[in-house]
Parts: structure tokens; sequence; C-alpha cells
């Protein structure tokens, strides 16, 4: 199960709102670039500041997962793509799909691809890491408080449900019912009672929540803000390191560097010194926050600065 | 063009989630109303923490499913979503949260509208609907995934997609079934009783007679 951990790291340290918005640069980069260069710009940055924040543990734990979902992408492609024209093998003729073949576009294609999804799971593990659930709740609280409140007692009630429902299981292993033992359909059926339990002892609970909850006066005015979040020179740098960079992706749509042509053939990767320019502001931009995240974990009075 | 369709899909899911739970914000809501919804999201939540170990082996499609038949359409969508939501906290948040929120708050809003009026609970309909669910919310976490990865966007690259998956669909499909089979109609009268508790009565009717209202009808629990 996924704990929240805090830890001395820059990006936890930031207004949530600015992590947010460098995070939704790069999942929104991620999904409407196709251009090569651009993705892996993409990657690089994410990852290196992912590494910054301490989670290239996480990160190799969930390489097999990416790895599957990547020979999948690389199947699918191969499977129903005949759009290439450097045939590397043909394959057998299936019915429905036609003759199989691979090429070159497609496994181009189907890494970029890769590319992409790796981009958009990285960013959301920094998302895991380095936002604040309490904090990113009472962020929102401010413009959807009766969600945010929903959200806080649901995910309070999950931990204490699942201590509910193991101290019921012990009161009925104690009573003589065995879970551990027999086929599995009699051991998931021996645990059915429990549910009810959890079901109706909950609920009962919930009741007094509610009455709780209107003693504190719930709904009676604007709730309180329970978080201050400060805004400091490092949300600043990133904030506009993340504006600037969506601008720079939005021009590269405008005018068609960010895209590139798989099919037939594959297209030329760089196009004029401009892309190039682009490309490397893009990157520069994007690296920001590692950059700052590395000199927070180095100089003490870069940390006191930003 | 492929990729756009992808961002806007993003963003259009976003919005009509926000656009839910801002409805929600704006209408007058009861506190015990709230830490219900909360508690049935948490229940529906921590159906899939347990069986985490077992992909798609989990009890909370038809949790959903059968909440959103005793209060309503958009009850079930709030529970389902909020479950979706915060259970994610505990399992990694990722590009499916908004989807998952979406295909278990449709599975609450489907559970809502079928046999809504009803005063028997129709077990093997809902082993049917609890069982095509499964394949459904399968069907929905996949659309996101062909539509950034997958080109061209075809029924066949659509159909290759959903292949991939069919083993854990199937496996989803079964559970659900499974539990709606053996705990729905026990669940159905539980959820029933604390929907009635949810009820008051007003002594200032006409000539004096008790008027039932019910109170999750008037604040929109309905």
């Amino acid at each position: 199960m996924l704990v929240f951990q805090v830890k001395d790291i820059f990006l936890q340290n930031l207004h949530p709102a600015t992590t947010l918005a460098y995070l939704a640069v790069i999942v929104a980069g991620a999904v409407v670039l196709s251009h090569p260069l651009f993705l892996l710009a993409l990657f690089i940055s994410i990852f290196a500041v992912l590494v910054a924040s301490g989670g290239m543990e996480n990160w190799l734990q969930g390489g097999r997962f990416f790895f599957v979902l990547m020979a999948m992408l690389v199947l699918i492609n191969t499977l129903v793509n005949n759009l290439g024209a450097t045939v590397l093998l043909w394959g057998p003729v299936l019915p429905g799909l036609g003759r199989i073949t691979v090429t070159l576009e497609t496994l181009v294609f189907a890494l970029i691809m890769g590319i992409r999804l790796i981009t958009v799971f990285t960013a959301f593990m920094l998302y895991n890491l380095t936002i604040n659930p309490d904090r990113a709740l009472s962020l929102f609280a401010r413009f959807f408080p009766r969600s945010a409140l929903l959200m806080a007692l649901t995910t309070k009630t999950i931990p204490y449900l699942s201590q509910k429902l193991q101290s019921a299981g012990e009161i009925a292993q104690c009573r003589g019912v065995n879970f551990h033992t027999g086929s599995r359909f009699s051991r998931i059926r021996n645990r059915l009672p429990l549910l009810r339990v959890l079901f109706m002892s909950s609920l009962e609970d919930s009741f007094n929540i509610g009455e709780s909850i209107q003693a504190r006066a719930y709904g009676s005015g604007p709730r309180t803000n329970y978080f201050q979040h400060s805004r400091r020179p490092g949300d600043i740098l990133v904030m506009a390191a993340s504006l600037f960079a969506l601008l720079l992706i939005a021009l590269s749509l405008i005018l068609g560097w960010g895209g590139f042509a798989f099919y037939p053939r594959l297209d030329v990767m760089i196009v004029s010194m401009h892309q190039l320019v682009v490309l490397l502001g893009l990157f520069a931009l994007l690296m920001l926050p590692f950059f700052a995240a590395w000199g927070w974990n180095k100089w003490n009075c870069l940390r006191w600065k930003i | 063009m492929s990729t756009y369709l992808s961002l806007t899909s993003l963003i259009l899911v976003i919005s009509a989630l926000a656009a839910v739970y801002l409805w929600y914000e704006r209408r007058h809501t009861a506190p015990a109303e709230v830490a219900v919804i909360a508690t049935l999201a948490a229940l529906a939540g921590l159906g899939r923490v347990p069986f985490a170990a077992i992909p798609s082996f989990q009890p909370t499609t038809f949790l959903v499913l059968v909440c959103g038949h005793v209060f309503g359409p958009v009850p079930g969508f709030l529970i389902g979503s909020t479950a979706a939501f915060a259970s994610n906290l505990f399992l990694g948040q990722g590009p499916w949260t908004p989807w998952q929120m979406l295909a278990w708050g449709l599975a609450g809003i489907s559970g809502g509208l079928l046999f809504r009026g009803n005063a028997f609970f129709p077990r093997w309909t809902f082993t049917g609907v609890a069982f095509a669910w499964g394949f459904i919310f399968g069907w929905i976490l996949n659309f996101w995934h062909w539509i950034t990865f997958v080109y061209p966007l075809t029924i066949q690259s659509f159909t290759a997609t959903i292949l991939t998956g069919i083993g854990f669909d199937f496996m989803h499909a079964i559970a659900n079934a499974l539990f709606m089979v053996l705990l729905g109609p026990e669940l159905v009268i539980i959820l029933r009783r604390f929907k009635r508790r949810l009820t008051f009565y007003s002594l200032n009717g006409k000539n004096g007679e008790s008027q039932k209202r019910a109170a999750v009808q008037k604040e929109g629990l309905s």
C-alpha cells in the first residue's frame, strides 16, 4: 500500500499548485507532441526531477509494469498497422487482420509511444512522491469545500475500516471460523459474514460522524483554511518555467515542429534551426526544476534563497 | 490528430467530473448524507486494497452498483468516483484515475437507473449487469490508452487493445457476478434500512396527520 512520506525535498516544499502546474505541462506535452526528440526532452526532464527527488527506487520497481505495457504497444501496433513502407518481416495471414507485416516505421512508432507512456507514468510517479494529499485537498477545498470534505472523510475511513475488518476477522477466528483452509470458494464464503458486520457497523458509525460534523457547525458558513501555503522564489521559478514551456509546446504545435510523420516513411528529425532552438529552449525550461532540486540538496545557501 | 483527441478526451472527462462535484457543492447537503456517502465510498474503495494482489478481482463495482440502486444515480456516481480517487491515494494515482472515476461513477448511475422503483431486488438481472460492467469498465479504461498510444484508430486496433486486457476484464466480471449473487440481496436490505433511517417524519401535516418526507429526497439524495 502506498503511504505518502514527508521528505525534505525541493518539490515537497513548493506550493502544491506549482508542482501540479509543472506535472500538467509534462503530461499535456507528452500527449500532444509526437516528435521523438521533443518526447525524449520531456522524458529526460521528468526522469531527472524524479531522481533528484529520490524516486529512482520506485521507478525501477514500476519498470517491469512499463515494459509489459510497452511490449503490448509493440504487439498491438504491429498487428493492426500496415502503413509502414520499410518491411522488415513478412508474417502470416490472420483472419480479420490480413497479412501481418513488421515494418521499421511501426517499430519506431511503438518505441516512441513507449517513451510517451513512460513519460506520463513517470510524471504520475513524481506526483505520488511529491504532492502531499492533505495539502492538495486543502488547495482544492478553496474551490470545492464540500467535495474536499467528502474526499477527506472517505480517505480517513479506508484505513479505519481496514483495521475494523481485521479485528472482526480475529474475533471470528476465536469463535472457530477458519479462513485459511478449505477450497478457495469456501474461504471466500467464510469471509462474507465479515463484510456484513463491517457494513452494518460502519454505516452505524457514519450517523455518528454526521452528528459530530453537524455539532461542529458544518454548513453554517464558509470553511476555514487549515493549511497556509506560502509562495517562495522557487515557486515563481518553477511556475514561470512551466508557463513558458507550455507556450513553447503550443508554438511547436502551431508551427508543426512538435509533430512527426511516421508513415509511410520516417520524416526528417530536424527541419530547421528554429525548431532546434525551440526544442533546446523547452528542454532547458523543463530541466530548471531539476537544477533547483539538485542545488537544494547540495547547497544550503540556495535552499534558503528558493 | 489522435494526440489532440487524447488531450481533448482527458479534458472532457475531468470537466464532466468537475461539473458533477460542482453540482454537489451547490446544493444543500445534510451532514448525515455526507457521512453516509463517504462511508459507502470508503467501503467500495477498501474493496480494492486487500484484493489488489489478485488483479481485477475486487468488489468495488458490485458495491457501487448496489449503492446506486438503493440511493439513486447521483449518489451512486459520487460514491463510485470518490471511491476511485480515495483508493488511488493508497494504490497510486495515474492517468487511469479520471477514467476510473468516470467508469465507477457511470456504474453507480446505471445501478440507480435500473429497476429503481422495485420493492424486490432483481438479483439475476443485476448479476448480468455486474458481469457486463466487468467488461465495460475495462473498455472505458482502455479507451484512453487506445487513442493515445495506438495508430490508426480503427475497430481492429480497438479490438486488439481490448483483447490484451480481456483476461483482467473477465476476472473483474466474474468477481462482480460472484459478489452480486452471494451478497447482493442481503446488502440491499441493509442499505435500504439505513436509507429509511435517513428519513424523517414531520408532524405538522394537514389535520395533524403525520406526513412522511424522505430527507434523502428533500436533500437531493434520491
